[in-house]
């Protein structure tokens, strides 16, 4: 028998090894992870939606959250999700694109200024077009919108700054900008605020070049303020919701996601900081049979989110190192001033009746 | 004590209170004033007569207890106001003391606050919910007296009394907050008189929703920014003293249903 190169490949590297004979909650195409994460580094986390599974694994596996954004302690429990807190490290929102996730940077340290930095909604709130999720029904007036978004903006920068792991998820290329000056918008103008104005608003849909460029200009400038960061990247297995493209969503799903998978791979083979995490391969892999995607077949089920993430765990973290969370303690600490006054206020009542005898 | 000894009711309308502590002062204005006896009724929810408030009926639904019912049938014979002071001590539990983590918001979308360095603008709306979640319990209270509201009867809610705004006279008089107070200093005033203020108009919006009425706090009572009067600050930070009782009642019974901005 000739040799040749595939004779030392691992079992990994035969699809009827790795894949057919592989029961399907056993498939593992992560192998190896880049490094390994110990429970006192600082995993930040921002992209699509489904890096928002990342954070939640992490912060109830006891590793460290990095969460520089946190809700005032007065904000009831409840809201603390819709106001979009501790989704993400801050509160910025999904960040589908490589610009607009450079454009956060240059903002949080002062280098762009976007021209469009306010929608106004009919009955005057104001929205942040570049989060506007993350406050319901926007904000009541000016001065509460620019100081949320200083605050905000002060978190992105502490962020970047103390975290040891940026989790970065790709989800799309295709976006919308502002012809005037490039800023990139999370959701296309006149969707969830703002205006579509066709003479102000252009439609693009970023090309493999494009991405890869934008992920060397984030590391310049994240490593040009955390020189020891390191970054992992996965691609969204989330189909697009609708495409601009005059074509099928399907075609336009899987140029996005190919194009975005192609830039992941160039940019870790070029940048000893970046990993990738194969993440988008896990759900959409032919092997579950589509069976880790709900009945719309684009929502993600919670047994494709275990996967991915019991072999993120695996493969990138010492969780026997990691503590046991306590959350409850960490809730108990932030709510103490508002029930220890509701307490007082209470006795205070009760002795208002006691001393009239 | 002060008040004017005038002819009360002259319409011949009954008044009935209901609440909590607030209605002391109200309590102790009556006892000065034995001529308004047959024409007042406090239901005190705080001296263990109707409790609980809200309990279960044979069917399992949530209803006023029905003592309280019975109490504002007493005068079956004539017109009848029913003024409803729950709790109403809510804000402070979120203004009274110095937050760890001082905030402030904006009252009006139009004002400017001047933020010290260190003290976080929250949106009107989460310090809105906040205060709701706090107070939850006063609109559960208001609906269920709504619905048990005997036919001859209508319903205003009666403002709770706006904060004091002398530190001084809290510090000296801290009751049971003598250790936050001396733990994380006292909320600024013009914080507590904002929340006080959001805390009222959740009031009115409820009362405009449900078309009740609502007893703003009498103007007379008011220094110059909005805050209670000294007059009638009472020995404790967050309740008014008998002459504010008084005057309330005053107020109240002497009021002029047209009378601008008082009687809703």
């Amino acid at each position: 028998m000739a040799e040749h190169p595939y004779k030392s490949q691992p079992a990994h590297a035969f699809w009827s090894r790795a894949i057919r004979d592989t029961l399907p909650g056993e498939v593992d195409p992560v192998v190896q992870g880049a490094f390994t994460i110990s429970p006192r580094d600082k995993v930040a986390t921002a992209g699509s939606c489904f890096a928002q599974h990342i954070a939640r694994y992490l912060s109830a596996s006891g590793f460290h959250y990095l969460v520089t954004e946190t809700p005032h302690p007065i904000l009831p429990a409840h809201l603390v999700k819709e106001y979009d807190y501790n989704t993400f490290t801050a509160r910025y929102g999904n960040i589908y694109t490589t610009g607009q996730l450079n454009q956060l940077f240059d903002r949080a340290y002062g280098e762009f200024a976007p021209a469009e930095q306010i929608w106004r909604t009919d009955d005057e709130r104001f929205i942040d077009p570049f989060r506007p999720n993350i406050q319901p029904g926007g904000f009541a007036s000016a001065q509460e919108f620019n100081h949320s978004r200083d605050l905000h903006l002060r978190a992105v920068r502490e962020m970047f700054e103390t975290l040891d792991v940026f989790v970065f998820t790709l989800g799309l290329t295709e976006c919308w900008r502002a012809k005037a000056d490039g800023a990139v918008f999370p959701i296309c103008p006149g969707v969830m605020g703002g205006e579509f104005d066709a003479s102000r608003h252009e439609f693009h849909n970023m090309s493999v070049d494009e991405v890869v460029r934008d992920l060397r200009a984030f590391w310049t400038r994240l490593s040009g303020v955390n020189p020891r960061a390191r970054v992992i990247l996965t691609v969204s297995p989330v189909p697009l919701a609708a495409t601009a493209e005059d074509r099928h969503v399907l075609q336009s799903t899987t140029v996005s996601k190919s194009i975005l998978r192609v830039a992941a791979d160039q940019i870790t083979r070029d940048l000893p900081a970046f990993a990738y995490f194969p993440s988008y391969e896990i759900i959409t892999g032919t092997f579950s049979r589509g069976g880790y995607f709900a009945d719309d077949c684009r929502s993600v089920l919670e047994d494709g989110v275990a996967h991915v993430m019991g072999l993120f765990m695996r493969h990138y973290t010492d969780a026997a190192a990691a503590p046991s969370p306590d959350r409850r303690a960490e809730r108990r600490r932030k709510r103490s001033h508002v029930r220890t006054m509701q307490r007082l206020v209470e006795v205070n009542c009760e002795e208002a009746a006691l001393d009239r005898g | 004590m002060a008040g004017r000894q005038q002819t009360v009711t002259p319409d011949g309308t009954a008044h009935v209170f209901i609440g909590d502590s607030h209605l002391f002062a109200v309590q102790d204005a009556l006892a000065a004033r034995p001529d308004l006896a047959g024409q007042v009724e406090i239901i005190q929810l705080r001296d263990g007569s109707v409790s609980p408030p809200i309990m279960k009926s044979d069917t399992g639904d949530k209803i006023l207890n029905p003592l309280i019912t019975a109490r504002m049938e007493r005068f079956a014979d004539r017109p009848v106001r029913v003024h409803a002071a729950f709790r109403g001590n809510d804000h402070n539990a979120l203004s009274l003391v110095q937050h760890a983590r001082p905030f402030d918001f904006v009252l009006e979308p139009g004002d400017l606050v001047e933020i010290e360095d260190g003290v976080e603008l929250l949106p009107r709306d989460a310090v809105e919910a906040a205060l709701f979640m706090a107070s939850r319990r006063v609109f559960r209270l208001l609906s269920h007296l709504s619905a048990a509201l005997p036919e001859n009867a209508t319903l205003d809610i009666l403002e709770p009394p706006p904060p004091v705004r002398s530190e001084a006279h809290l510090r000296a008089n801290p009751g049971v907050f003598d250790a936050e107070f001396a733990a994380h200093g006292i909320g600024p005033w013009p914080l507590r008189l904002k929340i006080w203020q959001l805390y009222c108009r959740m009031l009115q919006d409820h009362a405009a929703e449900h078309a009740l009425g609502y007893v703003a706090t009498p103007t007379t009572a008011l220094d110059g920014p909005g805050l209670l009067k000294p007059g009638f600050w009472a020995a404790d930070p967050t309740h008014t003293n008998a002459d504010y009782g008084v005057h309330l009642l005053d107020w109240l019974i002497s009021a002029d249903d047209t009378r601008e901005g008082t009687y809703g």
